[in-house]
């Protein structure tokens, strides 16, 4: 190349372009260089070049950010060094990058991460186009944004960008990987420092093996700025070129601004992925809650101290009659100028004025309810509101009076019993004495109708105290699995001969009701014989008694019918009640009896007047299982 | 023993706390032609035992208070010493077991009371001309 050429191509750059040798001296330069180093005096410029010079003439095209103030004023340049192949010396260039350009480019970049993160994109996806666009509109070839785990003290890559999709490829695996704790490498530095780290050409950072990757990938420069949200470090955006690029303190500001923009981003984000997630919990724990409270099966009113209703679950929906929406908002009078609504509204009432809790106890016609009520203290910006909760304890209080009743009648039985039993000793004596009375006056005719009518009210008296024992008696019932096709039987037989004196006929229907049943069939032949024996009694004589019997999945009925007079409606509520009896005679235990021992078989006994006529007493025994025993 | 032997009337032991019982059980007893002693406590009549062997000893179950079962005592005591003695037991409250208890002991006839003096009669007869 001739020295002409050389010249030539030297002047057709407008701006400043020289040539050094192998020693730095400037062997060639152009017109603009002639002016271009009459301005600049300060020696940190001459530096920064010299610097990229140097770089040059060790063979490696360099790059670099020269910020000069030139005769007071801030100005920015970028250097080209190129080394010349056989090393002999190095061509140098200078290009000045328009301050004002740059100014207005740092500020559109906050307005544009400002743009990319009002989208509504993943993290990850915004993070890879914030990236994207730092790195393109700043002229880096690479970038990773890292994120610090403060609690395990390491930085994590949260995305990267590599201009040349080759060297994407080949880094983000190897980067994906890295756990850079904190004070570690460029990053982990920045991190430590909370300050902008800058290496102008990684190749001289020997001590990094990060180093050896950035090379392989042409990358020289590095620049690592922290993420500042306030003092705290949220994450490292670390920035690489393939030009040498030395930093000024200006363009460390201005990073620095970028990082906490990023941050400020990164946390507005990170608070509004928190809300979204927490709003979704708040929704699934509502839903969940809400589930719960309409399982309760208890009546749940929530109401305000004004008495309307803000809230209620279905068993509570299902006692007023209405649904959820039509009641939310109704006062608690509304619901019905009656029980339990008149009480319940008393009640918030007092609770509302008083504070404390209360329980009452509400009836109406045969139900009734437990309610207790409580103040649920409200916010400031929340009213008061009273819990109202329901409990129908109309069964309970049924069960309780039937335990009652059973446990009255267990002590009055003990006591008959203990009676009865002391009786028969004095009993056998006046028969024994009678007996003797009759051998002493026999003969004479007066004396011995005496006596025997004596021995009547005897035989009288023995069967009372024998119905009462067997009334009172306290058993231990010997349940086991049996038919009562047999025990029906069996008590049949034993009032035949009975029957047959009355001129009463027993006619048995469908006995063959072949069920198993829990029974103690000693215990169980007193129910059929003495609902047989009433039956008898009550007959006309000719007439027939009859005893049916059923059964379905749960239970097996055998009703014992008569063609007498039937009871009398005033006397149905009564005719189980010990004593109770209207026959001449009778002692009034043999119905009592039949219910103490279906009782003790888990059955059930009523009693009604056939509309056709005759009095009807009806036994359900539960069933043994489902099981049949085969005949 | 030999002032038994000379008699011929049969020898019945009547047990019962009930005084006015006793009294007229040996006094209809006595009526029918047998030689009647009476006791109302378990170690009386098993004194009496000890002295006499009794052709037919009647006893009631109960001699003390609740839940006493004397004469089943009674019952076991005969049953060791005399073969051929029988023995009724008389109850106001027996049940099943004890009635069972009664004949495993060796009772020969188990009675409920209250029961008509000739019953009773009638059962010692039988038992007596086995």
């Amino acid at each position: 190349m001739t020295d002409d050429l050389v010249e030539a191509l030297l002047e057709a750059s407008p701006d400043p372009v020289w040539v050094v040798g192998r020693d730095g001296a400037v062997i060639a330069f152009n017109q603009a260089y002639a002016r271009w180093t009459a301005f600049v005096q300060e020696e940190g410029a001459v530096t920064s070049w010299k610097d990229a010079q140097q770089r040059a003439l060790n063979g490696r095209a360099v790059v670099m950010d020269a910020h000069l103030v030139v005769s007071g004023v801030e100005r920015n340049f970028a250097v080209h060094a190129h080394p010349v192949k056989d090393g002999s010396g190095a061509v140098m260039m200078v290009r000045e990058i328009a301050a004002g350009g740059r100014q207005s480019a740092d500020l559109s970049i906050e307005l544009a991460l400002n743009r990319l993160f009002a989208s509504d994109e993943s993290l990850g996806d915004l993070l890879a186009g914030a990236l994207e666009f730092l790195c393109v509109a700043e002229q880096w070839e690479a970038g990773i944004l890292w994120l610090a785990y403060e609690n395990e003290g390491v930085l994590r890559a949260a995305g990267s960008w590599f201009s040349a999709p080759e060297t994407a490829e080949r880094l983000r695996p190897r980067i994906a990987g890295l756990a850079i704790p904190l004070g570690r490498g460029i990053p982990g530095r920045a991190w430590a420092h909370s300050d902008v780290v800058w290496v102008a050409d990684i190749l001289d950072e020997s001590t990094l093996h990060r180093g050896e990757l950035a090379a392989a990938a042409g990358l020289h420069c590095v620049v690592a700025i922290p993420l500042l949200d306030g003092e705290r470090v949220a994450g490292v955006l670390e920035l690489f070129a393939q030009a040498v690029r030395p930093i000024s303190e200006r363009r460390k500001r201005v990073l620095l601004r970028t990082g906490q923009a990023l941050a400020r981003l990164l946390e507005r984000r990170r608070a509004e992925d928190e809300r979204k997630h927490l709003l979704t919990l708040i929704e699934r724990k509502g839903h969940e809650w809400m589930m719960t409270f309409d399982s309760i099966e208890l009546p749940i009113f929530l109401v305000t101290v004004g008495g309307s209703i803000a809230r209620l679950n279905r068993a509570a929906c299902g006692l007023a009659g209405g649904g959820y929406d039509d009641l939310l908002g109704s006062s608690i009078l509304s619901l019905g100028d009656f029980e339990p609504w008149t009480t319940i509204n008393d009640i918030v009432a007092a609770v509302s004025d008083s504070g404390v809790s209360c329980t009452a106890q509400i009836s109406r016609d045969d139900r009734m309810w437990d309610v207790a009520a409580s103040l649920l203290a409200g916010t400031e910006r929340e009213e008061h509101r009273v819990i109202v909760v329901l409990r129908e304890i109309t069964e309970i209080v049924g069960l309780q009076e039937s335990v009652r009743r059973g446990e009255q009648l267990a002590a009055l039985g003990e006591l008959v019993a203990g009676v009865a039993h002391e009786v028969r000793n004095p009993l056998f004596g006046i028969g024994l004495t009678v007996d003797l009375l009759q051998e002493h006056l026999r003969g004479d005719k007066t004396s011995e109708e005496l006596t025997s009518d004596l021995r009547k009210w005897l035989v009288r008296l023995n069967a009372l105290m024998e119905k009462l024992l067997e009334y009172g008696k306290t058993w231990t019932i010997d349940l086991k699995p049996g038919r009562l096709q047999d025990v029906v039987q069996q008590a049949v037989d034993a009032c035949a001969a009975r029957a047959a004196d009355a001129e009463v006929s027993i006619e048995v229907i469908g006995n063959g009701v072949d069920r198993v049943v829990l029974m103690d069939g000693a215990r169980l032949v007193q129910v059929f014989e003495n609902l047989l024996m009433n039956a008898i009694q009550h007959s006309p004589r000719g007439n027939r008694v009859t005893i049916a019997s059923s059964s379905d999945a749960n239970e097996v009925e055998y009703s014992v019918r008569d063609h007498g007079p039937g009871f009398r409606p005033e006397d149905l509520p009564r005719v189980f009640q010990p004593f109770f009896t209207r026959r001449r005679g009778g002692t009034g235990l043999g119905l009592a009896i039949v219910q103490r021992i279906t009782d003790e078989h888990g059955g059930i006994v009523t009693a009604e007047s056939h509309p056709a006529g005759g009095a009807v007493v009806h036994v359900k025994i539960p069933l043994y299982g489902a099981a049949e025993i085969s005949s | 023993m030999s002032q038994q032997e000379t008699q011929t009337a049969e020898r019945i032991l009547i047990v019962d706390d009930e005084d006015l019982i006793v009294g007229a059980m040996r006094r209809y007893f006595q009526g029918l032609g047998y030689t009647v002693d009476s006791a109302y406590e378990l170690e009386e009549a098993q004194a009496l035992l000890g002295n006499y062997q009794y052709d037919l000893v009647i006893a009631d179950l109960r001699l003390t208070g609740i839940g006493g079962v004397e004469g089943l005592q009674i019952v076991a005591d005969v049953h060791q010493k005399f073969a051929r003695t029988r023995v009724i037991l008389l109850s106001a409250f027996g049940t099943p077991e004890i009635e069972r208890e009664s004949y495993n002991r060796g009772a020969d006839a188990f009675l409920h009371k209250p029961k008509a003096m000739m019953e009773i009669a009638q059962v010692a007869k039988t038992l007596l001309e086995q």
